[in-house]
């Protein structure tokens, strides 16, 4: 139970962070889910969902983030998820549900990066990959809905994944598959 | 045709995808619809135009359509 209610409470403020707060503007309220997130001393919001503006994770050891989040209705039998999204599609890499009958509306805490990125590591064939990446997120409950997205930037050299390698090569080598292309056959008019 | 279309839509399209992986990696564009299907479209049309024109590699002519080599020199 207290681990549910940590990852809850981790969700409820590091995504409800990110997310916009009128993502689907016309059917939820302004400011249904709220929240801050705060990386080495810089507080990201809501408003960081561009590519501008992309909240940093940073490839480091030992990173705390300073969480807090709240919803702004009945927030009981509530469940929601976090996905990474890919051309438009969603896969989901987490989820979460409770009765929460005390309806516990807001959250605060201190999530430890290392915990996610050792997940990840083990989940994840490649491992962390650097770069920028939509996240979306969820949250129903009883008295009301909120999702959204948001971007975060993974920092890391891409060259030091394997991945960063298959792409770099795949550049070269079907570049060069377009210059052989191009070239004229002898013969040809 | 002059050149390889199919190998230039193939290679096209492919170097689309990966350009739009680079894109992701290095923290320029996220993995989205206009990168992950729209580069490798537009390249494999880039791919496709260039294998048809093939303008690489093509020897020089002198002006009669032939290559130099096939054209005659003048008698002094």
């Amino acid at each position: 139970m207290v681990r549910r209610l940590g990852f809850l409470l981790f969700a409820a403020g590091l995504l409800l962070a990110i997310m916009p707060a009128v993502a689907n503007a016309g059917v939820e309220p302004e400011g249904a889910c709220w929240g801050t997130a705060v990386i080495k001393g810089v507080t990201y919001s809501p408003e960081n969902d561009t590519r501008s503006n992309a909240i940093p994770i940073p490839d480091e050891e030992g990173v705390q983030i300073d969480y807090s989040g709240q919803v702004n209705f009945e927030n009981m039998d509530h469940s929601g998820g976090i996905a990474v999204r890919i051309a438009g599609f969603d896969i989901g890499i987490a989820e979460w549900g409770d009765p929460n009958s005390d309806d516990t509306r807001s959250a605060s805490g201190v999530y430890e990066l290392d915990d996610a990125y050792e997940k990840i590591d083990n989940v994840v064939p490649f491992g962390r990959v650097p770069g920028i990446w939509v996240v979306s997120g969820w949250h129903n409950a009883s008295g009301g809905e909120c999702s959204g997205t948001a971007m975060i930037k993974i920092e890391g050299n891409p060259l030091s994944n394997p991945l960063g390698w298959i792409a770099l090569g795949g550049v070269v080598l079907f570049g060069a598959g377009i210059g052989w292309a191009a070239l004229a056959r002898p013969g040809r008019p | 045709m002059r050149g390889r279309p199919i190998l230039g839509a193939i290679s096209g399209l492919l170097f689309g995808l990966f350009l739009a992986l680079n894109l992701m990696l290095w923290g320029i564009w996220p993995l989205d619809r206009v990168s992950v299907f729209g580069l490798p479209v537009l390249f494999l049309v880039i791919g496709l135009v260039l294998a048809m024109l093939a303008p690489l590699g093509r020897k020089r002519t002198g002006g009669t359509g032939m290559p130099r080599s096939e054209v005659e020199e003048p008698a002094e």
